[in-house]
């Protein structure tokens, strides 16, 4: 199922929307987040850790379901050298 | 011989009588005139504000005023705009024309509902004045916006504005009606006349007509000055209010309604404000930062208002303290990289107004520069299309303004689940008054909300035309390079008296 999301990029001063499908994984989602904010960041970095809005780590390989991420939910990615 | 002033004034001001047909509670209803609900005899027959302005001296003064300003105008002749002011100054009165003309004429009703509910006839006076204020304080900026039409198509927004979805008009329209469009007489005595109107007109018109006469642009500067004379005289309303309610148990409402809207108010100055002064204003012309302004004009005239009244700072202070030094940067990169959703430009900062920044913002330089530089390095490596959003920024569900008042290591954004639904805000306090009235503030829906849900476009060029931008002339670009040169060439750079 498709939904929109809110996500926070260290380094950034905005929370950006994302839509992806629920069946995708957390991976996805920050590599999704990194593209869609290209003016901020022309290099790409390596997505390192994701967290919910209670500041919970989540694994990269699980499906968004299984993160426990819903739609209208807010993200945060903390990259690799930022 | 003519009776003194003193002797008659009251005769015109203070003209309630004892209902015989109708009682009080049926002439003046709680929805209409506001809660607590007092009887006139208890609470407000001794009603009274500073100025005591009769209809007579009214007209005069205001008939003085409007000269004065005309006569300003009649004295530079279109030919001194285009010789004179800078591009990015006129980009901040597009910006400014368009987010105030049409909402001061929505206070006119705000006022007029004052002069039909409000509790006591020397209050129901001042609030007449009030609406002929809000009528006086529509026509100017229109009169100016249209002088500026030959300068800029764009001016146009000063009218056209209102009327479409922009983004930031719906955050306008969103505060307007909190805050008197849909209040009570007493709600719009304490939220427009009181919080917005002494704590924050100050900085909206005379820190910025301050501005406006470094910038060389005397009208603008001339009616900014010239309207918040009347805004100081009929802001009065407010604390006779206020007053009267704490006397009879109303402390905790006017502490809700006072903490609430100094949130939202400060909100809509970030935006209009803070992103303005401290990035179109021309180099040359600035003089004080947003910051020091904010500490200077707002702060300190908030704090007598407390004080006066022995009310508590809102909870939320240190969060506001906190957002001095970075909310209105980070609102101005999600504007520029968002600018062709706008009806003005927005500049990159240049290498004078990034030493500015420096100077006036110590942490300016290891927080913002940084993204600066890195959106600059997006275009030059390729084109300007890379220092564009690719994505929406998510719009908070209160004050309806982009989440974008977080430095790049604090993200202040949360969330609320309500009936199966997640609600997003820019900040806690937003999500604080959201909550206090909730069933007021859900069927609301953001711009996000309404993409989502399929009710605006979710294309680029749909998503334009549903703000207002039909075309790509009326479409907000970088200041100073990028597509369509032909636009800034009509108007050369102004050279600046010395600060």
């Amino acid at each position: 199922m498709l939904v929109h999301l809110f996500g926070h990029l260290q380094g950034d001063v905005v929370l950006r929307v994302v839509f992806i499908d629920t069946g995708r994984t957390v991976e996805a989602l920050a590599n999704q987040l990194q593209a869609w904010g290209p003016e901020l960041y022309p290099h790409p970095i390596t997505a390192a850790t994701v967290r919910n809005e209670g500041g919970m780590v989540l694994e990269l390989a699980a499906t968004l379901t299984q993160a426990g991420l819903h739609a209208g939910d807010i993200f945060s990615v903390e990259g690799v050298g930022l | 011989m003519p009776l003194p002033r003193d002797q008659w004034l009251d005769v015109a001001r203070k003209v309630d009588w004892t209902y015989r047909y109708v009682s009080e509670q049926e002439i003046f209803p709680a929805e209409m005139s506001g809660t607590p609900w007092l009887a006139h005899d208890e609470a407000w027959s001794d009603w009274s504000e500073a100025y005591r302005t009769s209809y007579r001296e009214y007209v005069q003064n205001q008939s003085v005023k409007d000269l004065s300003v005309l006569a300003v105008r009649d004295a530079l002749d279109k030919q001194h705009v285009r010789e004179h002011l800078d591009q990015s100054w006129l980009q901040l009165v597009k910006f400014h024309l368009g987010m105030f003309a049409l909402g001061e004429y929505a206070a006119v009703a705000a006022e007029l509902r004052m002069a039909r509910f409000g509790r006591d006839s020397a209050w129901r006076v001042m609030a007449n004045l009030g609406a002929l204020d809000e009528i006086r304080h529509t026509q100017i900026p229109l009169l100016i916006g249209h002088d500026l039409l030959n300068v800029d198509d764009n001016f146009d927004w000063t009218h056209k504005a209102y009327h479409t979805d922009n983004w930031l008009i719906i955050a306008a329209r969103h505060v307007f009606d909190d805050m008197f469009a849909a209040a009570n007489a007493i709600e719009i005595a304490i939220q427009l006349n009181l919080v917005f109107e002494t704590g924050f007109t100050n900085l909206q018109f005379m820190a910025l007509g301050a501005l406006a006469d470094r910038a060389d642009h005397h009208v603008f500067e001339k009616a900014l000055v010239s309207i918040q004379t009347d805004e100081a005289r009929h802001a009065q309303i407010g604390h006779p209010v206020v007053r009267a309610l704490l006397r009879h148990g109303g402390r905790d409402y006017v502490q809700y309604l006072m903490d609430k809207m100094w949130w939202r108010s400060w909100r809509v100055l970030i935006a209009t404000t803070g992103t303005a002064m401290d990035y179109l204003t021309p180099v040359k012309a600035r003089s004080r930062s947003f910051k020091e302004f904010v500490e200077e004009w707002v702060v300190e005239q908030y704090m007598r208002n407390l004080e006066e009244f022995s009310l508590e700072l809102p909870w939320f202070w240190p969060m506001f303290l906190n957002e001095l030094d970075d909310a209105h940067h980070s609102l101005q990169v999600a504007l520029y990289n968002t600018r062709t959703l706008l009806w003005f430009d927005e500049p990159s900062p240049t290498e004078p107004e990034r030493a500015w920044l420096r100077a006036k913002y110590p942490s300016w330089e290891s927080t913002y520069e940084p993204i600066w530089d890195r959106i600059e390095d997006a275009w030059a490596r390729h084109g300007e299309a890379a220092s564009l959003a690719y994505a929406l920024p998510g719009i908070c569900n209160l004050c309806q303004l982009p989440t974008a008042f977080a430095s790049p290591s604090r993200n202040t954004a949360c969330t609320l689940k309500h009936d199966g639904r997640t609600y997003l805000f820019c900040s806690q306090p937003c999500r604080w008054i959201f909550e206090q009235q909730i069933d007021r503030f859900t069927e609301h829906k953001t711009l996000v909300d309404r993409i989502v849900a399929g009710e605006a476009p979710s294309d680029l060029i749909g998503l334009h035309a549903s703000m207002g931008h039909e075309t790509a002339a009326s479409m907000g670009r970088d200041l100073r390079r990028g597509l369509d040169q032909w636009r800034l060439t009509g108007v050369p750079l102004a050279q600046m008296p010395s600060a």
